[in-house]
């Protein structure tokens, strides 16, 4: 079990994210700007707990687009 | 007030709407999309809600695709002019509103583009083949009307929507006066591009709208600016709805669209079709045993499908007299030319216009019984 946050470009994808993980029993908050954004300037991300692989694989297999992800300690 | 102009917009608003709307202001008083503090992620969330509503209820591919816009003629330009290119071809029917006619007609102006009109027949093939006869090689899209907003005609969208898709051109459904009253499919449909307002038969606040977009489809947006998301570039991002959302949307209203979509759901869309269509039946048949009356469409034949929209006219009589005499009597219909000059010029009501009746799920059988009492009053008067 990890403790991931996973980041988007439009909070709509997010929000379309969150939407899946929370109809999957999982638990996901909506965050604004974590790091590595800078560049891209405003963007959204979820911290989740759960299983990294299974999760991304699901965003992956409902094509909803993240940007990329890391591991919070 | 006895109000029958529900194709312009629908009044009354159903409770749940108008008490959200209210709740909105006060709850979800955040712009949507930026921040992330408390009150802006639940009224970001609500928008999402929205957006799922109405994925599903439009059967959109995706949630992502549906573009809130602010009425239904915001959608139509961003469409027509989000896909046009130099020298493109447009082919549209002779039912459209000036939503459509419009911004076809400034492009031609421009020298940008060009369109034809073909004609909606009562036989499904020659209306088929009216379209297929304006099909040109630099045609890239058929735009038509869900339901003729003057006199009700539903053109054979599906037909069409494969005709279009047969000569590789777009399809684009202009859903003003079917959204809430007529069950629409994107994927079933064969709709590549869906414009509605929000605030006609889906009975929202007035400032709603939505553009639907069927995936693959690369469309210009009309608008840039602050999306809340890739904000360092100076490039509109290219990500949906993002791409066509710039500036604060009109939250409140959204959030009771939001509402309305769940009491559209909650009577069922063919309920509400079979109230309104059975109160135009019952008022063509009353106005029929009136002398002087002119009808234009009929609800009890087979040949072409009606919306639950009746124009009449009064014989010597201009329609917005007859109007405008209604109106001294508390009920409000909507006469004159409906922003529909192709669709008046088809039915040669252009001069008189046409008196429209337009009733939601709201009007009652005593309405349209009021309503024959009057108009069979000024008749006799004429």
């Amino acid at each position: 079990m990890n403790r991931i946050v996973v980041k988007f470009s439009s909070v709509t994808y997010a929000m379309k994210a969150k939407a899946y993980i929370e109809s999957n029993g999982g638990n996901a908050i909506l965050r604004k700007g974590v790091k590595n954004t800078v560049n891209e300037g405003c963007a959204y991300s979820l911290v989740v707990n759960g299983n990294i692989d299974k999760i991304l694989l699901g965003l992956d297999i409902n094509k909803i687009k993240y940007t990329g992800y890391e591991l919070l300690k | 007030m006895i109000y029958l102009d529900n194709s312009a917009t629908s009044y009354p608003k159903p409770e749940i709407v108008r008490k959200s709307v209210c709740n909105a202001f006060d709850k979800y008083g955040a712009n949507s999309g930026r921040g992330a503090y408390k009150m802006a992620v639940n009224t970001t969330e609500e928008i999402f809600k929205c957006r799922q509503k109405a994925c599903s209820f439009f059967n959109a591919k995706s949630v992502e695709n549906v573009i809130f816009t602010y009425n239904c003629t915001t959608s139509l330009n961003m469409a027509i002019k989000g896909i046009v290119k130099k020298g493109s071809h447009f082919i549209i029917s002779d039912l459209e509103h000036n939503a459509v006619v419009r911004p076809l007609e400034k492009l031609k102006n421009i020298g940008i583009a060009e369109y034809s009109i073909a004609s909606v027949q009562n036989d499904t093939k020659a209306t088929i083949e009216s379209f297929e006869k304006q099909i040109k090689r630099n045609s890239i899209a058929i735009i038509c009307t869900g339901a003729s907003n003057v006199f009700g005609i539903i053109p054979p969208y599906r037909q069409l929507s494969d005709l279009a898709h047969k000569h590789g051109l777009l399809f684009i459904l202009d859903c003003a006066q079917v959204g809430g009253v007529i069950p629409v499919d994107m994927q079933k449909d064969g709709i590549d591009i869906l414009c509605c307002a929000g605030h006609k038969g889906l009975m929202g606040p007035s400032g709603t709208g939505m553009m639907i977009l069927n995936d693959s489809i690369f469309v210009e947006s009309l608008i840039e600016g602050g999306t809340g998301s890739n904000s360092v570039s100076s490039i509109q991002p290219d990500i949906l709805p993002d791409k066509f959302e710039s500036g604060t949307p009109n939250v409140q209203g959204i959030i009771g669209l939001s509402n309305a979509i769940d009491f559209i759901n909650q009577r069922g869309i063919y309920n509400i079709y079979k109230h309104e269509k059975a109160l135009m039946k019952y008022l063509q048949k009353q106005l029929e045993n009136i002398e002087g009356i002119v009808l234009y469409t009929d609800f009890f034949s087979n040949q072409i499908p009606l919306a639950p929209i009746l124009s009449f006219n009064i014989k010597d009589m201009h329609s917005e007299d007859v109007s405008h005499i209604l109106s001294q009597r508390n009920i409000a219909t909507r006469a004159g030319i409906h922003c529909a000059p192709l669709a008046h010029r088809k039915f040669k009501t252009l001069e008189t216009g046409t008196v429209r009746i337009s009733p939601s799920i709201f009007t009652k059988k005593s309405d349209i019984d009021l309503l024959i009492n009057c108009v069979n009053k000024i008749a006799k008067l004429n």
